[in-house]
């Protein structure tokens, strides 16, 4: 069969003729989280009240993706118009020219609590990430790892072990292994953290993803030891499995609501952000995910035998160690491209 | 004359390439538009700058991943060869109901999710998942069966084996059992008659699906990220981890666009070497 450019000419006519313009579709107002159980608890506890307060239809989707965002924000074709991100995102993001400017007159900055009065983001949860271990291996707090000196210690605790598959929060539990005291981490010395990660890198069985394949390893009997996040860990505690977690050494970090540059629905963010920062709509949360809330009038609403699992309750805050947000903000993206190499090479 | 014969006459002198309009109209828009995007992406777009190929080319374990993913492959089209000839040769010599049923067992994974089948092999390959289980009851210690090479290896072959079986199968069914018979006819052994009759003939099957197998293989993602437990580093994973980890779209599209220029290479080195033509039957 003989193409002839005639031929090849008359085809591609068609194909253009047939080319309509698409038209654009009126889409609702959409937020967009981490999703797991996280993002459930959300639909319960935030949408569904507050599309009943603001009369209006609330879609939300899953997985805030940083990448995805600096697409739609730089092709204009904004899909989401609130994210739920890391507070360390908000100023990364920010950087970027991803997010539109708070308007602090439509909210109470306390709301936000410790955080308090960001540019471009409004704090709404804190949790924490630490050492998880096997409760069949290790029953008893007593013979369980204590420290991230114990994660590291493969002649006092051998094992198959895991750690997240990305550079966000080792470099603190490395120099926490190291030695480093909790008030002198930051800023992170990087290069002792990389050090220290060299000497654990062989007993890393499998690099987990954020953040419920480190539950799996863990529940499977994969590994003996990873990181995971408490609401995740409280979760898979009650639904019975044997998931420990330690907060001696645990960072402590929190999530904002950002507005992603150039969404139509601004106002309709703004007011959406106010609703669910009201200490009902926090507290309700905290009940169903071990959140701890930033709102501080929201922990009183918090029912006791919950409040005392907070991570921002006071005996695990006191263990706990604040994540610096500025310092990640401004060294993350350099880092990942080295964690990248750093996991490529044998 | 009626205007619809003439019209018709006047398709049928382009032999039928306009019908192919709604097929380009899909290629254009969800293929061709997209693939040069990224391509342009890896240029920095308008700027014409190679400093993102300049970058990859200056580390090593760019090289490594490289390396990695052509090695992976490789093994993957082997096991893939060497597990799918028998099984298509198998299928060609039933008939009737018994090749129906034997080809729906071929064709069952197809109908199921890509991702279901790979999370089945972590069932079965984890420490205490079937596979050690079983080892276990004879005394062998849990062996490290998940989260390496060789378990993306096993993954992929997995899926990619009815590729194989069906490229060979196809070609088997085509061949006229009276050349067999012939050479047995002549004197030939049973070996003989396999290995200078039947073989040759079925290498157009064997090349498409060793073709078709290895380049699956070398852009292969959920495979080696799954199975792979973050360890194996198959370029595919890595253009992701430069997309969504690092934000950096130039790099993940210098990435890209080197694995199609290496696809395209082994392409054209095969149709230099056996020729496209083979493909379909035709010597050179």
């Amino acid at each position: 069969m003989t193409i002839t450019f005639r031929s090849a000419a008359l085809a591609f006519a068609l194909c253009a003729i047939a080319v309509l313009p698409a038209r654009a579709q009126e889409r609702p107002f959409t937020v967009v989280h981490y999703g797991g159980t996280f993002g459930q608890a959300m639909r319960t506890a935030y949408f569904d009240p507050a599309e009943k307060e603001l009369g209006i239809k609330i879609v939300d989707t899953s997985r805030t993706d940083m990448a995805k965002i600096k697409a739609m924000v730089q092709s204009g074709n904004i899909e989401w118009d609130v994210a739920n991100v890391n507070t360390l995102e908000v100023g990364r993001g920010a950087k970027e020219g991803l997010w539109e400017a708070i308007d602090w007159s439509v909210i109470d900055p306390k709301v936000a609590g410790p955080v308090g009065k960001l540019e471009y983001g409004v704090a709404f949860v804190g949790f924490s990430i630490g050492l998880a271990y096997n409760t069949k291996k290790y029953p008893s707090p007593a013979t369980a790892p204590a420290s991230w000196a114990d994660f590291w210690d493969v002649k006092k605790f051998p094992g198959p072990r895991a750690l997240e598959d990305r550079v966000r929060y080792q470099l603190e539990f490395a120099l926490l292994a190291d030695g480093v005291a909790p008030d002198k981490l930051y800023p992170l010395d990087v290069e002792r953290a990389f050090r220290k990660l060299d000497q654990i890198k062989p007993h890393i069985v499998a690099w987990a993803k954020p953040p419920v394949q480190p539950i799996e390893l863990i529940a499977s009997g994969e590994v003996d030891m990873d990181s995971a996040f408490n609401n995740e860990v409280a979760n898979a505690q009650q639904r019975g499995a044997p998931v420990g977690l330690q907060f001696n050494g645990a960072l402590y970090t929190t999530n904002s609501w950002v507005i992603l540059k150039g969404t139509p629905n601004k106002a309709k963010a703004m007011q959406f952000i106010r609703t669910v920062t009201q200490p009902a709509y926090e507290a309700r949360l905290a009940e169903l995910t071990y959140f701890g809330p930033m709102n501080p009038a929201a922990v009183p609403l918090v029912k006791p035998e919950v409040r005392k699992n907070l991570p921002t309750e006071a005996e695990n805050l006191k263990r706990s160690i604040a994540l610096n947000n500025e310092w990640w903000a401004a060294n993350e993206a350099a880092l990942i491209d080295r964690w990248n190499k750093w996991l490529l090479q044998k | 004359m009626t205007t619809a014969w003439r019209w018709g006459a006047r398709l049928q002198r382009h032999n039928g390439v306009p019908w192919l309009a709604p097929f380009l109209i899909v290629f254009a828009f969800f293929y061709a538009v997209p693939l040069a995007r990224m391509i342009f992406t890896s240029f920095d777009g308008v700027n014409l700058d190679t400093r993102h190929y300049r970058y990859l080319a200056g580390e090593e374990v760019y090289a490594t991943v490289a390396l990695l993913t052509v090695k992976v492959s490789l093994y993957v089209t082997a096991a893939a060869l060497i597990i799918g000839y028998p099984i298509a040769y198998y299928l060609s010599r039933l008939r009737g109901s018994a090749l129906t049923i034997a080809l729906a067992f071929v064709l069952l994974p197809f109908w199921t999710s890509v991702l279901v089948r790979n999370y089945a092999w972590f069932v079965l390959l984890a420490r205490r998942g079937v596979i050690n289980s079983l080892l276990a009851g004879i005394g062998v210690g849990p062996l490290p069966l998940l989260f390496n090479t060789a378990a993306v290896v096993i993954g992929m072959s997995y899926v990619l084996v009815p590729f194989m079986i069906l490229s060979i199968f196809s070609v088997m069914r085509g061949i006229n059992p009276i050349y067999v018979k012939a050479s047995a006819s002549l004197g030939a052994s049973r070996i003989e008659t396999f290995w200078r009759v039947f073989f040759p003939l079925t290498l157009p099957g064997v090349y498409a699906g060793v073709l078709l197998v290895f380049i699956t293989a070398m852009g292969f993602f959920i495979t080696p990220a799954l199975l792979g437990g973050g360890r194996v580093p198959m370029i595919a994973v890595l253009i992701e981890s430069q997309v969504r980890g690092v934000l950096n779209f130039g790099v993940g599209s210098a990435l890209g666009t080197l694995l199609l220029a290496g696809v395209l290479a082994i392409y054209y080195a095969f149709d230099r070497v056996l020729g496209v033509d083979a493909l379909f039957g035709q010597k050179r």
